[in-house]
């Protein structure tokens, strides 16, 4: 009797008062549809959100930074290839400029200083290098590269 | 293959399950879909849920099941890019790095829709009045969707996450 008097008269299934827009499947009424449509998020979750958003800014705020890196450092392999040994020289000057921990590319800038005979300026980087880590194909560069400008007695 | 139990892979890659919960609610409201109970993130299975009313266009459904994938594949891959490049390229990096790394990997960990995803859109489209080019469309879809999940047990959305924060970098400078 029940069921019988719920299929005739069925009522919203949020406020269980209401008779729900017969447009739609699920039953609920118009306003209660739109309340559950607009559902807001909880306190926490705005906080993570802004929290989430703010770091997506960061991102976006060293993004341009980080590209712009990224180029300089294509670049200035693709220079090294054809022995353009200037051009390099400037693009690892840009990406320790914004990556001065960057050892490698100090090690980079070294062995193009050298092969573009600016030995002074090498000599001031390797000093600065001496200790750090590198990796086996650089060190190896970098060592045949001193024997060869060693002043032969 | 190593086991390492479901919750606590949830509990460290939190933020995902948070962001892809954020990103069925809001589609919801853009779909003008009523969302009758969420659950941003729990320590059991499933880690977070959005239960909706159902659809009633298949393009609804599509959007519903598949936004996260999009959002949290988008989200992961422009946070981790400026973070991404200083460590593995340039060998210099800083704490706030290794928190967008981190964070970049959680969420695109968590772009995969679930089973239960896969499940509510392969019914939506298979429903007869809907239009064969749907069906054509989200056959592949949804096989990709239930190897996706199927495939979380072997780590593949961890594999999808480091593809998608070193998806950039590689693409822009290799």
């Amino acid at each position: 009797m029940n069921n019988e008097h719920t299929m005739e008269h069925p009522v919203c299934e949020a406020c269980k008062s209401n008779v729900p827009d017969p447009a739609y499947a699920f039953p609920l009424c118009r306003n209660c549809r739109e309340a559950l449509i607009n559902r807001p998020f909880p306190q926490w979750i705005k906080i993570a959100m802004i929290l989430i958003v703010a770091l997506m800014l960061y991102s976006g705020f060293k993004f341009p930074l980080a590209f712009n890196a990224g180029l300089a450092n294509q670049s200035a392999e693709k220079a090294e290839a054809v022995a353009d040994y200037t051009t390099a020289i400037s693009d690892y000057q840009k990406i320790l400029a914004l990556f001065p921990d960057s050892e490698e590319h100090k090690a980079r800038l070294a062995i193009c200083y050298i092969k573009n005979g600016e030995l002074q300026q090498a000599a001031g980087i390797l000093k600065n290098i001496n200790d750090k880590k590198l990796s086996q194909k650089v060190v190896k560069e970098l060592n045949v590269l001193i024997e060869e400008v060693k002043p032969q007695n | 293959m190593f086991f390492i139990p479901g919750w606590l892979i949830s509990l460290v890659t939190f933020p995902g399950v948070i962001v892809h919960e954020i990103a069925h609610q809001f589609f919801c409201k853009l779909a003008k879909v009523a969302v009758l109970e969420v659950k941003y993130f729990q320590l059991s299975t499933p880690a977070g849920y959005v239960i909706h009313e159902i659809p009633q266009k298949t393009s609804q459904h599509l959007l519903i099941g598949l936004g996260p994938l999009f959002v949290n594949t988008i989200a992961g891959a422009i946070i981790a890019f400026p973070a991404i490049l200083p460590t593995y390229t340039f060998g210099s990096s800083n704490p706030i790095d290794m928190i967008l790394i981190w964070l970049s990997f959680s969420i695109a960990m968590h772009s995969f829709p679930s089973t239960g995803d896969a499940k509510s859109i392969w019914a939506a489209v298979k429903r007869p009045s809907v239009n064969a080019i749907y069906k054509i469309l989200a056959v592949p879809i949804v096989g990709m969707l239930y190897l996706g999940a199927i495939g979380s047990a072997f780590w593949l959305d961890a594999f999808y996450g480091v593809g998608v924060i070193m998806a950039l970098p590689t693409v822009l400078f290799n």
